[in-house]
């Protein structure tokens, strides 16, 4: 493992994004920052800037509303990116599944690498999906170095 | 031979090794800093190496470029930083070093102005008011340091008086250095003076679109500036080696804990503290030295 590679997996900067859902899973994130949970002991940074951030935490179901907005947020995203989706809402719809005015689900906007199921989240799921996102952050940089080489080649 | 003695040690082999570890110096300062932080809220805590895992991380990202005049000033923002402490280390000019150091500012600003988002905007304006508080206390402060030793060459401080009687700065400016402490949040960018990255309200200020490894150029810029501004302070007590550093580590720790212990001021009212705090303290010890007559023409 390169010294890059364990720098990524040491410093997850992490921007929080709400689509409006209940708040509960907003809260139970803001606990994991709190000293009972701590995730800051793994490097997680909190950022309200998607330019500065390696993964993305989003909370709700997807307001039609909100779609433009999320996916904004994706592309502002450097690469390698991850995608989590926190809470039952943004993994599948929840209770609003089948109701108008929202997408459905977080992967019918933006890929997803990661669920957390929970309505609402605990605190040490949250945790695990962060340790979970962590490594597909060094196996999509591969993947993108990889594309990369191949299209050098072809051209 | 070489000894230990020999000037070329101290004036050209010393400063040299210092200019290279200053951003492992500084990047473990910050380290401890979060730390210390996390364990005053009774957290575990970041290790003390953080920041070097961030910047390395930062330089294998992808690097989303918004135009080439950001990336210039992200260069020249670092140059000039690295500048200004190497002209501190090798005992340059006091007021060049001043205004070296201002200038590393004056491209962070225009860095913020050069992208087309209103939190770059917002927080070069901040920026530009932090820069129009702590700089007139910095140069009086050098402007005192000159009064007393009676040149603006750093070597000035090791010999000023008579050869034999070396006097610290520390015994005829005591209140020039309270006010260097008072601006040592706005160098460091720190609470209650981290007004222009304010990242709760703006962002990250300045620094806003910077990605990749640009943002990690910015930040090793920050790891030499917490270097610089603390050997600054260590200049007065030259003498003697422990008290120096004792000096730094007491600046050092002072800015922690006033990190923790107070939330954001808004801009008018950084520049009134500062301000009448910092020219009183300066006034006052300018009375000192005028009255005891330790100044030199």
């Amino acid at each position: 493992m390169s010294l890059i590679e364990l720098s990524r997996k040491k410093s997850p900067w992490v921007i929080h994004v709400g689509t409006g859902g209940c708040n509960g899973c907003d809260l139970e994130i803001l606990a994991c920052l709190t000293p009972r949970f701590d995730a800051s002991r793994f490097g997680v940074m909190s950022t309200g800037n998607p330019k500065h951030a390696d993964i993305m935490l989003v909370v709700g179901p997807v307001t039609l509303k909100y779609k433009e907005i999320i996916t904004n947020l994706y592309n502002q995203m450097p690469d390698p990116k991850v995608v989590i989706a926190v809470g039952t809402c943004a993994s599948t719809g929840g209770i609003y599944q089948g109701c108008y005015g929202h997408c459905g689900s977080l992967d019918k906007v933006v890929p997803v690498d990661v669920y957390i199921p929970g309505c609402n989240v605990r605190p040490e799921a949250v945790i695990d999906g962060l340790v979970l996102g962590l490594d597909i952050l060094n196996e999509k940089e591969r993947k993108i170095l990889e594309e990369k080489k191949k299209s050098k080649g072809a051209a | 031979m070489i000894t230990l003695d020999d000037p070329i040690i101290w004036k050209i082999a010393f400063p040299a090794v210092m200019l290279i570890l200053a951003p492992i110096i500084g990047g473990l300062l910050i380290g401890i800093d979060r730390k210390l932080t996390a364990r005053l809220q009774n957290r575990a805590g970041p290790p003390i190496v953080q920041p070097f895992y961030d910047v390395l991380k930062l330089f294998g990202k992808e690097d989303k470029i918004v135009n080439k005049t950001y990336l210039v000033f992200a260069v020249a923002y670092l140059l000039t930083v690295v500048l200004s402490t190497g002209l501190l280390l090798f005992h340059y000019d006091l007021l060049v070093i001043t205004f070296m150091f201002g200038l590393s500012f004056i491209f962070l600003v225009l860095a913020g102005y050069s992208v087309r988002s209103q939190f770059s905007y917002v927080g070069s304006n901040r920026e530009l008011l932090q820069m129009l508080t702590y700089e007139p206390i910095l140069l009086l402060v050098v402007f005192l340091d000159r009064l007393v030793t009676g040149s603006f060459q750093i070597d000035a401080i090791w010999s000023f008086t008579e050869p034999a009687k070396t006097e610290p700065l520390l015994y005829t400016l005591p209140l020039a250095l309270l006010a260097l402490f008072l601006i040592l949040p706005i160098q460091l960018r720190k609470s209650p003076y981290d007004i222009a990255e304010a990242h709760q309200e703006i962002a990250q200020g300045p620094v806003t679109e910077y990605t990749g490894k640009f943002l990690g150029l910015v930040t090793i810029a920050h790891f030499y500036e917490v270097f610089f501004v603390l050997w600054f302070i260590g200049l007065y007590f030259v003498q003697n080696w422990a008290v120096r550093i004792g000096l730094m580590a007491l600046a050092f720790l002072f800015s922690i804990v006033i990190d923790n212990v107070t939330a954001r001021l808004r801009v008018d009212q950084m520049i009134r503290q500062v301000y009448i705090i910092g020219l009183l303290l300066i006034i006052v010890n300018l009375a000192y030295i005028l009255i005891t007559g330790k100044w030199i023409a």
